[in-house]
């Protein structure tokens, strides 16, 4: 047996809970360690669970710990950590949660993780400063009609037909849940402008412009679109919202 | 092998930076000689951990503590995990570099957990490569950390302290000894602890690791100590580390709590506690 | 007048209101004092690094059985519009 082979056959008993502790390992007092072989997999399980939870918090209580770790445990066997980043893992937990059967009591779970993942991509996104008015007002009408802009690197949009941004809140440090929740929907804007991340909720015309914008589609066309799918869309208001959240960081040539 | 730039940490005592203390740490110049952090939690590209750290850097001494890097894997390195690493080092300009005699990821899956190694003629040469390819990506010595164990591999042909001798003589790295794995291990193992450090090559060594650990047993009833850094450094890990000091020069040294993380003054407490150690140390005070 | 100058219009409208009004992210640096001290929770800032876990003392649940698992926390204070903890409808409510 190569060291390699020694080493796959290791990580493949970690992973594999139920496969027999390998024959080549060993303690001073037994054949079979199966305890001390155990502490690795707990290490690496329940570490690997913990990182999982310590990204997606609201999603943990709102279904419990009991609960989120059969999920986590479910969700790893199919997309196990490809990096040592773990900051970034998880990325694939919302559409996993979608499907996932014993989750289907809570439709509203897979947006909440979404505004999760969303969140902890803007804390973590490149310090960029956001556009500021001055680099706009100088414009003409046509030139506003026709501008793209670039997005902030911690600009995400959440889209839902749940009050995910309500949920959320109420989740925070110091707050308790309760049963006052208005259930309507809600699409959430996220930002981190300086070293705070910011959620905005948005109404459905600002969100449809907000979204046009940053797939790229100048001022012009996404108030086109913002305007023709909600008629009570707000376009001073979106810029504003839009100005103060450091959504955008310069225009697009 | 020279490196343009080795570990220079102060020999002192320090600390690992937990967010959590970053206002507590701001209110004074705190007695510490240096800060540690994990190079994984410091990835992303912006945002306040990196607004704290930067912070952090323009008063302290700073180590990069790598947790991720697989370096006792027998597998090629992780080419785009070096290139993090390297930008890291690059953007802060640490002290010390150091990571581990372990293995994290195999077959580009990543297990969370510093996991053990065979000691052969085989993993040495790929553990000595690896050293090699790092210290040549970042420009600099790298230190490795003698890992905490649960069990041994049949196959192992050399003792753990020979394989770290000898991994620092042909790569040229230097090592980090952590005396709570020390002590872990040779508890785990039922060996002496002293023995360990009678054979460990202390003239390598340019960092010491600290910490607490969790006590439980295996099935036979025999202690299996877990290297949980959630608590204080027990009174044989300080005595451990009195002797080595006793052989050594005082050395940057570092108390790990990482779970069950304590208030600031807590902490600052251990490693006052190191500081004093070193400073009634007679050789400290012929230094 | 074309569509797009009446567009270009309303927007320069919008956003000469909308520069009156707002307040610049340019308070970045009292964010700053405010936040720079705070470790988010969730933001897995403290992102466990390997064999920092002390998972190794707990007992981990290897039970495999996750289709029996029941969503058991605050999702059963949180009233949906049937008055239950969970939406069994599947339709989102609009």
């Amino acid at each position: 047996m190569t060291a390699e082979e020694t080493l796959a056959c290791f990580a493949q008993a970690i992973r594999n809970v139920e496969a027999p502790i390998p024959a080549f390992v060993s303690s001073w007092n037994t054949e079979q360690p199966a305890r001390r072989f155990g502490v690795y997999r707990d290490n690496v399980l329940q570490g690997l669970i913990d990182a999982l939870a310590a990204r997606y918090p609201v999603t943990e209580r709102l279904v419990g710990a009991q609960f989120f770790g059969g999920m986590a445990r479910a969700f790893l066997e199919v997309h196990p950590p490809r990096s040592p980043v773990l900051l970034e893992w998880g990325e694939d937990l919302a559409e996993f949660a979608a499907v996932f059967p014993p989750a289907s009591v809570l439709p509203y779970l897979p947006d909440v993780i979404r505004l999760e993942t969303a969140k902890t991509r803007a804390y973590h996104a490149e310090d960029v400063a956001p556009i500021g008015a001055v680099d706009l007002e100088a414009l003409s009408p046509g030139q506003l009609a026709d501008l793209r802009l670039v997005a902030h690197p911690s600009l995400g949009l959440v889209r839902s037909a749940y009050p995910i941004a309500s949920i959320v809140e109420m989740h925070e440090e110091g707050k308790e849940p309760d049963a006052a929740l208005v259930w309507m929907p809600e699409s959430v804007l996220v930002t981190r402008p300086a070293l705070r991340v910011e959620l905005r909720r948005l109404p459905a015309g600002a969100a449809v412009f907000v979204q046009r914008l940053a797939e790229g589609g100048t001022l012009g066309e996404a108030f086109v679109s913002a305007t023709a799918s909600d008629a009570s869309f707000d376009a001073a208001w979106t810029m504003r919202i839009l100005l103060e959240s450091g959504a955008f960081t310069g225009r697009k040539d | 092998m020279t490196f343009s730039s080795t570990s220079n940490l102060p020999r002192k005592a320090g600390l690992g930076f937990k967010p959590q203390h970053f206002d507590a740490i701001l209110q004074q110049r705190q007695p510490v000689g240096f800060f540690e952090i994990h190079a994984e939690n410091y990835m992303g590209a912006g945002g306040p951990p990196h607004a704290r750290l930067s912070r952090l850097r323009e008063d302290y001494a700073l180590s990069i503590h790598g947790v991720g890097l697989s370096i006792g894997s027998m597998q090629p390195l992780d080419e785009a995990h070096l290139e993090r690493l390297a930008m890291l080092c690059d953007r802060y300009q640490p002290e010390s570099f150091s990571e581990h005699l372990a293995w994290s990821s195999h077959d580009g899956t990543y297990l969370n957990d510093l996991l053990p190694l065979p000691y052969t003629e085989e993993t040495l040469g790929r553990v000595v490569e690896h050293v090699d390819r790092v210290q040549t990506r970042l420009g600099r010595q790298m230190l490795l950390e003698n890992p905490a164990t649960y069990l041994i591999f049949r196959d192992s042909t050399r003792s753990e302290t020979d394989f770290l001798r000898e991994v620092a003589r042909r790569s040229g790295c230097g090592l980090l000894l952590d005396i709570n794995n020390v002590f872990v291990s040779a508890t785990n193992h039922n060996t002496d602890p002293a023995d360990y450090l009678q054979t460990f090559p202390l003239e390598q060594v340019s960092e010491i690791h600290l910490g607490g650990h969790h006590c439980t047993a295996d099935e036979e009833g025999a202690p299996l100590l877990i290297d949980s850094h959630d608590a204080a450094v027990i009174d044989p890990v300080w005595a451990l580390y009195e002797r080595v000091l006793r052989q050594t020069s005082p050395l940057p040294t570092l108390i790990e709590w990482d779970n069950n993380v304590p208030a600031w003054d807590v902490l600052l407490n251990e490693a006052e506690t190191a500081q004093a150690l070193m400073d009634a140390c007679p050789r400290a005070a012929a230094a | 007048m074309t569509n797009k100058t009446l567009v270009g219009l309303a927007l320069a409208g919008s956003l000469a209101s909308a520069i009156g009004a707002a307040a610049t992210p340019a308070a970045a640096e009292d964010a700053k004092e405010k936040c720079y001290g705070i470790a988010l929770k969730g933001q897995n800032d403290c992102a466990a690094g390997a064999g920092t876990t002390c998972a190794g003392t707990s007992k981990v649940d290897y039970q495999k059985n996750a289709w029996k698992l029941v969503p058991a926390g605050t999702c059963e204070t949180i009233k949906t519009p049937d008055g239950h903890g969970s939406l069994t409808q599947g339709p989102a409510p609009v």
